[in-house]
């Protein structure tokens, strides 16, 4: 069995081409979506979830 | 002789000068113009890292969309918190760092979806499928292996060993990283190692 040169870095990389630099960019420039936002969003999805689960549990 | 042939020769013999090139800034000079809010800086401390980063992330997500996503959740966090720039004078560290925390992010996320039974079914995004395909013999099937191993791990024992083993990092910078104690991250290092060695002969990395 051959050995896995350690670091693995050169086996595993590939070079980022113009059009993925670009979109990073662009990605990284705009604004990040607030932590209040992200944690409103997440406490909608569980409270609708388990108002699924309620419904389903009255309907069984 | 016309005067057209004359402005034409003097352009042949007079070749432009060529541009001297900038010496590279350090990072306490970026980070400094960095927190000051120059757009410069930005795209500077971008083109310096992104390909650093890019690699980094490559390796420890194994796909690349992930790690695209990985790169500009990265550098939109840096770039957000430029203000921070000039506590932090090593911007390589404080990338990998931000890097290493959004790469766990997505693993678990993704470690999530697959306890949940949504794994996607396409597995041709997996950048070690994709290599040992190009590769050949034990090389190939050892990439290949290495790929199922890792995914199989927590994400952050996948973390720890991709630092140690692929980018070479030193136990107190993976502890650094994985933002966890030393002695955590040597009980995450031995863990996965024993998993991969019962699999693969991997050669030990050897410290600065």
């Amino acid at each position: 069995m051959p050995k896995l040169q350690a670091p693995l870095a050169n086996a595993l990389d590939e070079p980022l081409s113009e059009l993925q630099l670009q979109r990073i960019w662009q990605g990284a420039q705009s604004p990040l979506e607030p932590t209040w936002k992200r944690k409103r969003l997440q406490l909608t999805a569980a409270a609708c979830l388990a108002a699924a689960v309620f419904v389903l549990f009255l309907l069984r | 002789m016309p005067a057209t042939k004359l402005r034409r020769s003097a352009r042949v013999r007079q070749p432009p000068e060529p541009t001297p090139l900038a010496p590279p800034l350090s990072d306490a000079v970026l980070s400094e113009r960095l927190a000051q809010g120059d757009r410069w800086a930005r795209e500077a401390v971008f083109r310096k890292y992104v390909a650093a980063v890019w690699g980094l992330a490559l390796r420890l997500m194994g796909n690349r969309a992930d790690a695209e996503d990985v790169v500009q959740d990265t550098f939109a966090e840096v770039l957000h918190d430029a203000r921070q720039a000039r506590e932090r004078r090593v911007l390589r560290g404080w990338l990998i760092g931000v890097a290493v925390q959004h790469a766990r992010r997505r693993l678990e996320h993704r470690r999530m979806l697959r306890l949940l039974g949504f794994e996607r079914g396409d597995r041709t995004h997996r950048l070690n499928e994709q290599l040992a395909h190009s590769l050949d013999g034990a090389l190939a099937s050892d990439l290949y292996k290495l790929g199922e191993l890792l995914d199989r791990m927590t994400p952050r024992r996948r973390i720890a060993w991709c630092l140690r083993y692929m980018e070479g990092c030193s136990i107190d910078e993976v502890a650094s990283y994985c933002a966890c104690s030393l002695a955590t991250a040597t009980r995450e290092l031995n863990k996965a190692h024993t998993i991969v060695r019962a699999q693969l002969d991997i050669a030990e990395p050897v410290d600065a």
